[in-house]
């Protein structure tokens, strides 16, 4: 079948099997390596990408479900300062996931300070229950997560 | 460094390769009847067991692991046959019409080994434990089970495999390239300079890839060898699951022998480790699990059993701590019990018993560090330990059935342990690990290591050493990528063995180039191979001298609550208090704790057989504890730490809460509800 969806921005169009997943279609076929294969069982969060602006596990999205949909992966928002804002409060926290599981982690920082724009403990843990790998730990994760919230509102304040 | 082109496994796409699916054992044991497939269209290829050229085994290292199954199957999903081609579809619906019939035969279990499943063997005496035992006033006795532990790595186990003439280059994340080389050299049947492996990028690992990556690119190496094409072979999540090797069951019982004031004064203890069908670290996981169930007391006459037992699971083995972790939680656990019967709170039995400065272990060895006497007593005092357990048992005495109290229920335990960092007795002097050193004429370092670095953590321990020894910016040296054409066999790698073994021999190196600096032309290039010191080398017979190349001790407190309802455990507090000489990366160091913490938590409370990866837990902060101290210039390892202090301590603390011993792991809910059930 054709499916037609948004990509990162930019309108495309795939001639796919109805059920191959989106984590396969944007790996194999667009070369989007950052958003990683796991379990292909919607348990690890390692394929996360925002359908139309929610979190998602692109292992469990077939291509059918694709059509007309919005969807943004690691690639594309590595180009806002959303992402940017991000990736320095990790560092500056010493915060460090692995190579594997660092992207979904990302956007669910993401999705989670568009929520909350100062999210509590429980706030910060359930918004990153999805990504299941273990190489983290948990106080820089909070620290990083309240840093990456500070840098967000000073940011977008003085844009106002 | 490694990360070939900073990719993981699965990223390498578009190499043309084919792809290649494992047909796997459906029965957990039994013989091989029959083999029978559909007719393959071309560029199909099946591999089986006569199609391996050489060795059908893994490199030597411990039980002889089958690459492909042949007359028999000893495990259910070991290998049987390969099948490989470019369409992942059409591969599918060949490998369904492959019928293979077996004669099944009963699998081999855990709970009642026979003798023929007894696979290695250890005894230790110290002293005379059948008197002491014989005039013993009391004795306490206790049996401790662990399950097993699964890694939850999230990139797959895989390898990329591309002929080349004469034999081949393989791409794959593993701890221990040499390890792969040298299986894939001799399945291919050639000479292990014709096979070159290049470490690809791995994420956070526990050790799950110390020996499995070896199995996974032999497979692919064989199936490229039959198609004479590039060969790709991923591990399936589901068959990583349940196929691939984990944490080691273990069942340790302990006999004490008591005097009238209810100090110990001898041990009779039996060790059994499952090792599953093939135990390939089995010598060094019996070994560590061994030295684990004695515990970090003082030496007394004891006497020890150790058994490995061949199972019909997957290899059971590579788990960070290789034993030690399961070992220290019988100890510990029974050692709080013996406080306990002797009436005297953990605290005050523990550091009285724990091996003392200039004193033996009990396993007869003395250790390269001994605990700082401030170790227990900082975390007892900072988690306000003394006061809570009195609390804690008044309330548990005064309890006559647990459902009935509406009150959370609490308790709080305390463990000690130590991590042996490097392999176990002589290990070391075997592996002969080797890191060069060169100084090249524009003033840059290279280290050359086959040691992997998972995230750089280690590396950057070599580079501050390097820069500080040789007075260079940190930028001027470079670590090499982890190749086997180019960098010298440095041994397994784990965090603990590469911020140990790994740098002290990096350190040597630019000890060397300091000596040769300003004498010898550029570039000065440097060979140093471990060799542990003279002084403590250990003797098997004497039982003498250091089990352990290096010994970091650390301490824990948890405190926990039940929720009398739903029996539910939550954690009120964890402190703990590492001794490892000096931190070579503070924040790094911390992280490693905590991580450790949650890892350790993991086994304590989830079912390995639900197979869903845990996540983070709602814990308060963990408090962690660098204490200063060590000898001069030690700095050793950290990383299965919490994983030998926190059960033991989760146990004791949920003991307490419930007032129900607790004698194995993992504790679940509906552990709890049946315990506090029975009368």
């Amino acid at each position: 079948m054709t499916v037609a969806f948004m990509l990162n921005g930019r309108s495309v169009t795939v001639n796919v099997e109805p059920e191959r997943r989106l984590v396969d279609i944007l790996r194999e076929d667009f070369e989007l390596t950052r958003t990683k294969a796991g379990c292909y069982a919607g348990d690890c969060g390692a394929c996360t990408v925002l359908l139309n602006g929610a979190l998602a596990v692109s292992c469990m999205l077939p291509a059918f479900a694709l059509r007309g949909a919005s969807v943004l992966t690691i690639d594309g928002f590595s180009r806002t300062r959303d992402y940017g804002d991000i990736l320095r409060s990790f560092n500056e926290a010493g915060y460090a996931p692995c190579g594997y599981c660092a992207q979904g982690r990302i956007l669910s920082v993401h999705v989670l300070l568009e929520k909350h724009a100062e999210p509590s403990e429980e706030q910060i843990l359930s918004g990153l229950a999805g990504i299941g790998c273990q190489c983290a730990d948990y106080s820089t994760l909070l620290r990083a997560v309240s840093l990456a919230a500070s840098a967000r509102k000073s940011r977008r304040r003085a844009r106002r | 460094m490694p990360g070939e082109e900073d990719r993981f496994v699965g990223d390498f796409l578009g190499e043309n390769a084919l792809s290649c699916n494992v047909i796997r054992s459906a029965v957990a044991r039994g013989r091989i009847l029959s083999v029978s497939h559909p007719r393959l269209p071309e560029g199909v290829f099946l591999c089986s067991a006569r199609d391996v050229p050489g060795d059908n085994r893994l490199a030597a290292l411990g039980s002889p692991c089958p690459l492909l199954a042949s007359r028999e199957v000893s495990y259910r999903g070991e290998a049987v046959l390969l099948l490989c081609g470019s369409d992942e579809r059409a591969l599918e619906a060949i490998a369904e019409e492959i019928e293979i019939r077996y004669a099944e035969e009963e699998p081999l279990v855990f709970s009642a080994p026979s003798d023929d499943q007894i696979v290695d063997r250890r005894e230790v005496v110290v002293g005379d434990p059948d008197a002491a035992l014989a005039e013993a006033f009391q004795l306490a006795e206790g049996e401790y089970s662990t399950g097993a532990q699964e890694h939850f790595a999230s990139d797959p186990h895989g390898a990329l495999v591309v002929p080349r003439e004469g034999g081949c280059l393989v791409y794959c994340p593993t701890q221990w390239p040499f390890h792969v080389r040298r299986t894939v050299a001799s399945a291919l049947g050639v000479a292990e300079k014709h096979v070159e492996v290049r470490v690809t990028r791995m994420s956070a690992h526990r050790d799950s890839k110390i020996w499995f990556p070896s199995l996974v690119a032999a497979h692919a190496a064989l199936a490229a060898r039959k198609s004479g094409r590039a060969v790709r072979l991923l591990v399936e999540p589901s068959a990583t699951a349940s196929f691939t090797p984990k944490r080691a069951p273990t069942r340790v019982s302990i006999r004490t022998g008591l005097d009238r004031e209810g100090n110990p004064v001898a041990h009779d203890i039996g060790v059994f480790v499952d090792g599953g069908a093939f135990p390939v670290l089995g010598a060094e996981l019996l070994e560590r699990t061994i030295e684990g169930a004695l515990g970090g007391y003082a030496s007394l006459p004891v006497r020890l059993r150790g058994f490995l037992v061949k199972t019909s699971s997957p290899p059971l083995d590579a788990f960070v701590g290789l034993g030690l972790s399961q070992g220290f939680f019988a100890a510990e656990t029974h050692a709080s019990r013996l406080a306990e019967l002797s009436s005297t709170d953990p605290f005050t039995w523990k550091e009285r018993n724990l091996v003392k400065t200039g004193g033996r272990l009990a396993s007869g060895g003395t250790p390269s560090h001994y605990p700082p006497p401030e170790l227990l007593r900082r975390v007892a005092e900072v988690s306000d330990f003394t006061r809570k357990h009195a609390s804690y048992e008044m309330h548990k005495k005064r309890r006559t059935k647990v459902p009935e109290e509406a009150k959370p229920l609490r308790g709080i335990g305390l463990s000690v342990a130590y991590q042996g960092s490097g392999l176990v007795g002589r290990g070391e002097e075997r592996s002969s690990s080797s890191v060069v050193a060169r100084l090249d004429a524009d003033g840059s370092l290279l280290i050359l290591t086959s040691a992997v670095s998972v995230e750089g953590m280690a590396e950057r321990a070599w580079i501050d050493a390097a820069s500080r020894i040789l007075g260079i910016e940190k930028k001027r040296v470079v670590v090499a990528e982890s190749r086997t054409d180019s960098v010298p066999d440095s041994g397994p790698s784990a965090l603990s063995r590469n911020v140990t073994i790994v740098r002290e021999l990096v350190e040597s190196c630019c000890n060397a180039v300091v000596r040769k600096r300003f004498r010898a032309a550029l570039p000065i290039e440097v060979k140093r191979t471990y060799r542990p010191p003279r002084a403590g080398r250990w003797d098997e017979e004497r039982r003498t001298g250091f089990r352990f190349p290096s010994l970091s001790w650390g301490a824990a407190v948890v405190e926990t609550e039940v929720d009398p309802i739903t029996l539910e455990t939550s954690i009120r507090g964890i402190w703990t208090a590492i001794s490892c000489g000096a931190v070579l990366d503070p924040r790094a160091a911390r992280r490693t704790i905590e991580n450790g913490v949650f890892h350790a938590l993991w086994w304590c409370t989830s079912d390995h057989a639900s197979a869903r990866r845990p996540r983070v837990l709602a814990i308060p902060p963990i408090s962690v504890d660098f204490l200063p101290g060590g000898p001069k210039g030690f700095a050793g390892g950290i990383e299965e730490l919490a994983g030998s202090v926190i059960p033991s301590a989760y146990v004791s603390a949920v003991a307490q809460a419930t007032g129900r011993y607790f004698d194995a792991l993992p504790i679940t809910p509906e552990l709890v509800h049946r315990y506090t059930e029975e009368p």
